[in-house]
């Protein structure tokens, strides 16, 4: 958009409100008003706007002072407690990958059972083999409704690319129960729960 | 296309000389309390109509805390602020979380219409700008956000020309044009909406005397 010529007017008295105003700008005015004492009646008008204007928005924004930064909510530093337990997020990919593939025991699994290679499963026969187990092992609770991260049209137009989270709840006896939570430098940190009850992870 | 800021601005606070990543949590609430009033102009200058003001600055705020610590100069921290808060605003038209904001405005001013009676003299004339303000600011939310922002920024308390300037990284001249003709074309846009209905009114009472 080109920015148009504004009239002195508007300009001066504008300058005048907000107080951006010099002496020769005062001069100025005056000169205009001296020509067209109507001008004063829109001073007076602009003057008005300005600040009813200035107190619908200082209303507006009055619920910024409501909202504190969250400095201390586990939510915001949720991005570096994932960091630090990469680890641990590993390591429960390895136990799934396990179960998964039948290849190796999963705690208190029993014996192994007969042993299937994973080249002759497909992605989707290997799930369901995961959940047939870990089900009768009474680990697998039920699968979360899927996430959909992403949509868009294929390269060659034919169809539609979708990424999507599949989530599984699962059950596990353990014998202590940590807590993700940070330091006053905001730094993560384990710590033992000592009453588990109702405790919830906070890695969502 | 919005601009990425680049231009630092001069130190604003006492914790300018430090990096970022070595704050304090009192001092990224600091900060926040400092600068959230004005951030809180820029998400009302480009979210959809439709959306909560105080759910984006709640997302800002969390934005904030999780990745101050990757700025690299605390000069740079308003034009970070105001990147961050174009961004979730934009991302909110997107997921369009829809509020009965202007339903709410109507309820707020029949509560002032209502209570107009038990009101002083100053009272009345205290609400009535406020309405007169309302109004306004509708009316704002019609122009473009090159106009509406540094319209809205500049009716926050305590923010100069020169400071508006520099958060939008435009010429204190440009920025002067643009205030002149925003105000000017919210006036016009107001005197057309109360003309208009004045002449609704205007039908209407005649209409009424002719049935009687």
């Amino acid at each position: 958009m080109t920015d148009e010529i504004e009239s002195r007017e508007d300009i001066l008295i504008t300058r005048i409100l907000d107080g951006e105003s010099c002496q020769d700008d005062l001069r100025d005015l005056f000169a205009l008003a001296a020509a067209d004492a109507s001008l004063w009646d829109r001073f007076e008008a602009a003057k008005r706007d300005r600040d009813a204007f200035a107190l619908a928005v200082d209303e507006a924004l009055s619920v910024a002072d409501r909202v504190a930064a969250p400095v201390h909510s586990p939510a915001a530093s949720a991005p570096l407690r994932f960091a630090g337990w990469t680890g641990w997020a590993a390591a429960a990919a390895l136990v799934l990958a396990w179960s998964w593939f039948g290849r190796l025991p999963l705690p208190n699994s029993g014996p192994i059972g007969p042993a299937v290679q994973p080249a002759s499963l497909s992605a989707d026969a290997a799930l369901a083999a995961y959940i047939e187990r870990s089900t009768a092992e009474n680990r697998f609770i039920r699968e979360l409704p899927q996430l959909l991260i992403e949509a868009r049209p294929t390269a060659d137009g034919q169809g539609t690319e979708v990424t999507y989270m599949r989530q599984f709840l699962e059950r596990a006896v353990v014998n202590d129960l940590f807590e993700l939570s940070t330091d006053e430098s905001g730094r993560p940190g384990a710590v033992r729960v000592s009453n588990p009850v109702n405790t919830r992870s906070v890695l969502y | 296309m919005e601009r990425m800021e680049s231009s630092p601005t001069p130190p604003d606070d006492s914790a300018s000389e430090r990096p970022p990543a070595s704050l304090t949590a009192g001092e990224i609430d600091a900060l926040w309390r400092e600068h959230r009033r004005w951030v809180a102009a820029v998400i009302l200058a480009h979210m959809p109509r439709d959306a909560d003001l105080e759910d984006l600055l709640q997302d800002v705020a969390l934005l904030v805390v999780r990745s101050i610590h990757t700025l690299t100069d605390l000069r740079a921290l308003r034009p970070w602020l105001r990147t961050i808060a174009i961004n979730t605003s934009r991302s909110a038209g997107r997921k369009r979380k829809v509020r009965m904001r202007l339903f709410r405005e109507a309820e707020d001013l029949d509560a002032i219409d209502g209570a107009g009676a038990g009101l002083s003299a100053s009272q009345r004339e205290n609400a009535a700008a406020l309405e007169r303000g309302r109004r306004l600011m509708e009316a704002a939310q019609t122009l473009p956000p090159a106009y509406r922002e540094p319209l809205l920024l500049r009716a926050v308390r305590g923010l100069s020309q020169k400071q508006v300037a520099e958060m939008l990284d435009l010429p204190e001249t440009t920025v002067e044009t643009r205030l002149v003709r925003a105000r000017r074309m919210l006036r016009e846009q107001v005197e057309n909406e109360e003309a208009q209905r004045e002449r609704r009114q205007g039908a209407a009472g005649s209409a009424v005397r002719i049935a009687q």
